[in-house]
């Protein structure tokens, strides 16, 4: 009986072009959208690169002239991009934010003109001036207590800088941190199939469906129904989730900072735990299928948002503030999985996060079978 | 008015799935509106978060904690990799020194060895910015330390000189600064563009859906109605339908923003997501009119609609942060021209308030509009034939 309802589950779906099309096509479409808009934001938002600034000039040896055009001619990492040009030019251009800052070259004392608001690139700007300014003073300062010191602290500044700085590697994980939405796009790829879970519970209650009141008359235990029918449609929607990760990595290129195997590992609980959400919440009360499609919605979207589908930094602000909604958000979990794998490699927090998976996943399922185990119709 | 009164009686029925959806989106904006950060101030040094682990414990250690303090914002937090690169990658702090055994002693002999360890994402602007500040500091302090031996003196020496910093006007473009005044009012307004159509399509598409169904349609056909007015009163409906909503969210952005005062700038913001309101409108009619044969397909399409306009046309992320040629895509889409208005009219993300420029987006938006329900209305008729 359990082969002959998974066999009939299992066409069932497989001939519902809609449900195949968006449970495979979805992720797809959404992926390709987001790698389209995050091409390239790592490297022009969160990279350093040159800060371009507009000089100008108020004496013939302007220092600050000189300085810049020295670290070009050195060929040091430029810090900032610098156009020599008029007052009136500099602030057209600070106006049409072509620059970030003017800086008035002054021998001794150079000033900044920025934008309202400035930011981290006027900030850069400012320390850089004030590193020149710091070393006029301590110029000014030997010349005042020794000046026969001078030509060697001179001598000294005109040194390559040493670097006494040793970069140390806490994770060896992908730093980019827009690929969290990839994690949360298949999240919450995963998480929609739970509207197919929900089909299985509907086409097994004779209210809800008509499919549902024709299996109410076949002397088949629910549970075995029921059940068939999250296999059938795991290994469906399962398959179609690999074939759009498969889509995200290998086509689009998308690094997720773990292989392709670690990523169908994390599917198959993801998966699995969306099917058995849509069962229970098809299972429960007498609500019609609009309503409980819009249930389905809030806890996909609404579980995607706490865990950082739109806004980056969400999972941050929850841990802040009420870090309980981190450890049980299903998105949150899987999402969590990958980030864990990409930084840690495979470890406890990885296995926390697939057994809780795991456990909520056959406990929804459990309640489901239990919900719709005994239900009876009364006869018209 | 049989049509219009049907819409109604069809809402009311789906009201339960109504109220749930407008509650869904509208609590995402809300929440996403309350994380935003408050507007930036003329200007004030940008400080980082930064972790300190002192292995050397020596008073040069301590001077150095001391001026990195003044600019900066010492977090404590126990030496646990995980932790820390968790709050890295989340941002959560911005970079982690350690500074290393024997730094006091190898500052005074000037050796060349590494003092510290910093863990960050190298190629960073945190830290290029909190490496300068460093620099700053140890290569001064070896400067008087070639002066006097005395690291005390040199310190102290050293934070005189760099207390010498350099001044620093932020300029203003505009007489008055819209964004900061009404700034969660405006951040609300930008993801507006994300709620409208989303509300839209999920809700008034379903309901479309359902009155163009198979029973009810040939229940309509059955009098003597033509279809410009079947058409038109499915749309005067819908039009009555959101302006509802669109009231709503309305006084919900009044709320967030804290009652701004209503000036020349509030009004085009309210009437920028006016003409954005029926834009969405326009598009849910058209999903439903063409695209959407059965409601669980509406959920997919709002989704990748929704959220893919969202993140090409900077709603989520701001548009000087997107790329050139994700920008000359995200111009073919309403959204893009929806969040051009309101961060003209905002002034925020250095975009400066002109108001031919705003009304030249509003007339764009509208033709978005027209041509929506113009294309609806053909795909309405084609449907029929």
């Amino acid at each position: 009986m359990f082969s002959h309802c998974f066999k009939y589950t299992f066409l069932d779906f497989i001939r519902n072009k809609t449900t195949i099309f968006w449970g495979v096509f979805f992720p797809m479409i959404l992926g390709t959208l987001f790698n389209f808009a995050f091409m390239n934001i790592y490297e022009s938002s969160s990279c350093f690169n040159e800060i371009p600034v507009a000089v100008v000039d108020g004496c013939d040896d302007g220092g600050i002239k000189g300085l810049i055009e020295s670290m070009e001619e050195s060929g040091s990492a430029k810090l900032l991009s610098a156009r020599f040009v008029s007052e009136d030019e500099a602030l057209k251009l600070l106006e049409e934010s072509e620059v970030d800052g003017i800086i008035y070259d002054d021998m001794l004392e150079p000033t900044l003109i920025i934008r309202t608001g400035g930011g981290m690139n006027a900030s850069i700007i400012k320390v850089f001036l004030d590193r020149y300014k710091t070393n006029a003073s301590v110029i000014a300062d030997i010349m005042e207590s020794d000046p026969s010191r001078l030509p060697a602290v001179i001598e000294k500044m005109k040194a390559e800088t040493v670097n006494h700085l040793e970069l140390s590697n806490i994770s060896n994980g992908n730093m980019n941190p827009f690929t969290t939405y990839f994690y949360n796009l298949l999240a919450m790829a995963c998480l929609f199939v739970s509207m197919i879970g929900m089909l299985i519970s509907i086409n097994s209650q004779a209210n809800l469906s008509s499919v549902g009141a024709r299996v109410c008359l076949a002397p088949t235990s629910k549970a075995i129904q029921n059940i068939a029918g999250i296999i059938a449609a795991f290994v469906i929607f399962y398959t179609g989730i690999a074939i759009a990760s498969a889509y995200l990595v290998f086509v689009l290129g998308i690094d997720f900072g773990i292989s392709f195997g670690e990523i169908l590992f994390i599917n198959l609980f993801g998966v699995l735990f969306g099917i058995s959400l849509g069962f229970f919440i098809g299972s429960i009360g007498r609500m019609t299928f609009n309503t409980k499609t819009a249930i389905l919605l809030a806890c996909t979207l609404g579980t995607g948002f706490l865990s950082g589908l739109m806004i980056g930094d969400m999972p941050a602000i929850i841990e802040k503030n009420c870090p309980i909604i981190n450890r049980i958000n299903p998105s949150r979990l899987i999402s969590d999985s990958f980030y864990a794998i990409n930084s840690y490699g495979w470890g406890e927090r990885l296995a926390m996060n697939i057994i809780k998976l795991s456990i909520m996943s056959v406990v929804l399922i459990i309640c489901g079978c239990l919900i719709t185990r005994k239900r009876q119709f009364k006869s018209l | 008015m049989q049509i219009f009164k049907a819409f109604f009686k069809i809402a009311a029925k789906l009201k339960g799935s109504i109220i749930m959806y407008v509650a869904i989106f509208t609590t995402i904006g809300v929440l996403i509106t309350g994380s935003a950060s408050d507007a930036a101030p003329a200007f004030s040094q940008s400080r980082l978060k930064v972790v300190v682990f002192d292995e050397d414990n020596s008073p040069e250690s301590r001077a150095l904690i001391d001026f990195i303090s003044k600019n900066n914002d010492i977090i404590e937090m126990e030496n646990d990799p995980e932790k820390l690169w968790d709050s890295l990658y989340y941002c959560e702090i911005d970079y982690v020194l350690t500074i290393k055994e024997n730094y006091g002693k190898k500052l005074a002999e000037g050796s060349s060895d590494s003092y510290f360890t910093y863990s960050v994402d190298p190629k960073s602007y945190n830290c290029e910015y909190f490496n300068l500040q460093l620099e700053q500091y140890v290569s001064t302090m070896q400067l008087y330390i070639t002066d006097s031996t005395d690291i005390e003196a040199a310190h102290a020496k050293t934070i005189a000189a760099v207390e010498n910093d350099t001044s620093v006007t932020a300029q203003s473009f505009t007489d008055d600064s819209n964004g900061s005044k009404n700034f969660k009012f405006i951040i609300f307004m930008r993801y507006l563009a994300y709620i409208l159509p989303a509300i839209m399509i999920t809700v008034l598409s379903r309901i479309i859906i359902e009155l163009r169904s198979e029973n009810i349609r040939n229940r309509t056909f059955c009098s003597p109605i033509t279809p410009i007015k079947y058409n038109g009163q499915i749309f005067a409906a819908s039009m009555v339908f959101c302006i509802v909503i669109w009231v709503f969210t309305i006084m919900l952005s009044f709320i967030l923003g804290g009652s701004p005062e209503i000036t020349d700038i509030i009004l085009l913001a309210i009437l920028n997501s006016f003409i954005f309101m029926l834009i969405s409108a326009g598009l849910a009619v058209l999903i439903s009119m063409c695209f959407a044969s059965n409601s669980t397909a509406i959920d997919m399409i709002a989704n990748i609609v929704c959220l893919g306009m969202a993140f090409l046309c900077g709603v989520f992320v701001d548009q000087s942060l997107l790329g050139e040629s994700v920008l000359s895509v995200s111009r073919f889409l309403p959204a893009y021209w929806y969040v051009c208005a309101v961060d003209n009219i905002g002034e925020v993300s250095g975009t400066v308030f002109n108001a031919s420029i705003v009304w030249k987006y509003f007339g764009i938006e509208s033709l978005y509009a027209v041509a929506f329900f113009a294309l609806s209305m053909v795909a309405a008729r084609f449907k029929k034939s």
